[in-house]
């Protein structure tokens, strides 16, 4: 199997195909990130897209010594950091009057048989994404990537750039946030 | 007692949950890499290219050379500049209409 780096190297020699394959080989779990982050299909679809741009031009500057995907996810939580400020600005700005309502109406519609399993099942993810939106943003990636179970604590402290002791604190405290608001939506 | 538990089972089977991307997302990535071509770099090399050709066509013109020559020496200039402004237009569009193809 080709490795990353030798992917990266062969796309910076011009094989284009290259990138097609590394895009490819990250296709699943980066837009599952992506859609973790912004608990929106569109959303993350765009994200995904931003992400590579900003890999590309930032290409020369990666450290093949690094795991490129720890790189790549931080990449992606800095663009969905940057967005997300654009996004609160403007909505600051134009003071709209946001409602998750039509979203969730659209969510709900779905193709898959209604059983009430499935009915409650996806009741509690509805409930879990609204959960997750509450959660203040410094706690939602550590707990995505805790959750992945595939990141150490190092490399969650890699991908968002803060010590260890700072990457096992904000877990604890977004455990508790987020199951504190699990409790009091599960007491509504 | 056994809230906590499931709350925990339930965000593992959440995060861990296979999401499906969107089967035309590699193929709208690509596109989109290709249509953002670097245009800063482009413009940059564009006013270049002017200052370089004015200063050119100043000093040539100031110069002691007769003006059939100065003419001639401008207008092969020029004809360099035609073919590389050429090969680059064909090269941005062979560029984008391969990704629009794909």
């Amino acid at each position: 199997m080709i490795s990353d780096r030798q992917l990266i190297e062969s796309y910076r020699s011009g094989r284009q195909e290259a990138l097609e394959h590394l895009i490819n080989r990250y296709r699943d779990s980066l837009f599952r990130f992506c859609y973790h982050l912004s608990l929106e299909k569109q959303e993350a679809e765009d994200l995904f897209q931003e992400v590579w741009v900003r890999v590309l031009r930032k290409l020369e500057k990666y450290d093949p010594e690094r795991p490129f995907k720890a790189w790549l996810f931080q990449v992606t939580l800095n663009i969905h950091k940057d967005r997300y400020r654009k996004w609160k600005k403007l909505r600051e700005r134009l003071t709209l009057a946001w409602t998750d309502e039509s979203s969730r109406f659209k969510e709900t519609r779905d193709a898959a048989p209604l059983t009430e399993d499935f009915l409650m099942k996806k009741e509690e993810v509805l409930n879990l994404e609204q959960c997750l939106r509450t959660l203040p943003k410094r706690y939602l990636a550590p707990l995505i990537l805790f959750y992945y179970e595939e990141f150490s604590y190092e490399s969650i402290g890699e991908v968002l750039d803060v010590p260890l002791g700072t990457v096992k604190s904000r877990l604890n405290q977004g455990k508790k946030l987020l199951k504190a608001a699990m409790g009091e939506r599960g007491n509504e | 007692m056994n809230e906590p538990m499931e709350n925990e089972q339930l965000l593992k089977e959440y995060f861990n949950a296979p999401v499906a991307a969107p089967p035309h997302l590699t193929a709208g990535t690509l596109r989109k890499l290709g249509e953002s071509q670097p245009i800063g770099l482009l413009i940059c090399a564009t006013a270049l290219n002017i200052i370089v050709a004015l200063t050119f066509a100043f000093i040539l013109l100031a110069g002691p050379l007769l003006l059939l020559w100065k003419i001639g020496i401008l207008l092969v200039f020029a004809l360099f500049q035609a073919i590389a402004v050429a090969l680059l237009v064909y090269n941005l569009t062979a560029n984008s209409l391969e990704t629009s193809a794909n």
